[in-house]
């Protein structure tokens, strides 16, 4: 436990939560939208409560976020031989 | 389907690089296993890149590093050419692929996290929730009563089950992933075990005269 310790994150359940499965099956679409400047809360209003409160989820949608960012879009005719594997 | 959704939707479906990498992985012959390659090797970096950002917590060398993005590609190319027909357009394709070898990185570094941790559990952090920290004197009155209802409210209302997963993920800070390996479970179950341990925490809070939002320190 750390000092950072929060009870409004670590209770955090919002009633909207559709669990992680549930947002697995969305969290592309919400990624390309907050990518693309298309507000996703108001679209996917569970998936912002989800990733809120379940720290594994939060994760994959930070490394998500970070991947489409930085190897995407790609083509499969593109050539993607790590440079420095 | 809200109209936003729609435009999203519409809007990804003129992407070019996904109808490519759709047609390929349901091609046939050269033209299927030139797409495989191709997107196992644009995976592999992938994998590479999000075992090195989540890597500064577990100690793991290179090696197990690269073995970890390894068998992470390899499942999530597995899992992609199975559920290939399911991509609805609703983003860019490499979006929708790049979640499944995400998700077996997450997965697989959890099984490593024991190895480093185990000797460090601690099944009593619940006993030392921080009490006192806020600024005033009435605000730290209002957090000690606060931390005492619900270091009793752990004790005595949750089951065994909801403590030893709230006292896991919420106190201790073990990685969801690890801690749903070590009780057999998959991650959405764990979740829902740790969902419902919050939900009665919050109503023996409230019952005790405690509503969000709860009181922390400015300073901290």
């Amino acid at each position: 436990m750390t000092d950072e310790w929060n009870p409004n994150v670590e209770l955090a359940a919002s009633p909207n939560d559709p669990g992680c499965e549930a947002v697995f099956r969305q969290q592309h679409e919400y990624v390309d939208a907050l990518l693309a400047s298309a507000e996703p809360s108001q679209v996917y209003p569970g998936v912002e409560s989800h990733l809120l409160s379940c720290p594994a989820c939060r994760e994959d949608y930070l490394g998500l976020i970070d991947a489409a960012e930085r190897f995407a879009p790609a083509h499969p005719a593109d050539s993607f031989a790590d440079p420095d594997p | 389907m809200t109209r936003a959704r729609a435009r999203l939707s519409v809007e990804a479906q003129r992407d070019d690089a996904s109808i490519a990498w759709v047609n390929g992985l349901q091609a046939t012959g050269s033209a299927h296993e030139e797409c495989v390659v191709a997107l196992h090797a644009l995976l592999l970096r992938v994998a590479r890149h999000e075992v090195a950002r989540r890597a500064g917590s577990l100690q793991l060398g290179g090696p197990e590093l690269e073995d970890v993005a390894q068998q992470a590609t390899d499942d999530a190319i597995m899992a992609i050419r199975r559920r290939v027909t399911e991509f609805r357009g609703e983003s860019r394709f490499t979006t929708w692929a790049f979640r499944f070898v995400i998700f077996e990185v997450s997965t697989k570094m959890g099984r490593h996290f024991w190895r480093e941790r185990r000797a460090v559990w601690d099944e009593d952090a619940w006993e030392r929730l921080p009490s006192g920290l806020a600024d005033s004197p009435e605000l730290r009155v209002e957090q000690r009563e606060l931390f005492s209802t619900l270091r009793r409210a752990i004790d005595v209302d949750l089951t065994p089950l909801q403590r030893r997963v709230f006292v896991a993920i919420a106190l201790n800070e073990v990685p969801m992933d690890a801690f749903a390996r070590e009780l057999g479970v998959n991650r959405n179950a764990l979740y829902k075990t740790l969902f419902d341990a919050r939900r009665k925490l919050r109503t023996s809070l409230l019952a005790a005269g405690h509503s969000r939002p709860y009181p922390i320190s400015a300073t901290r």
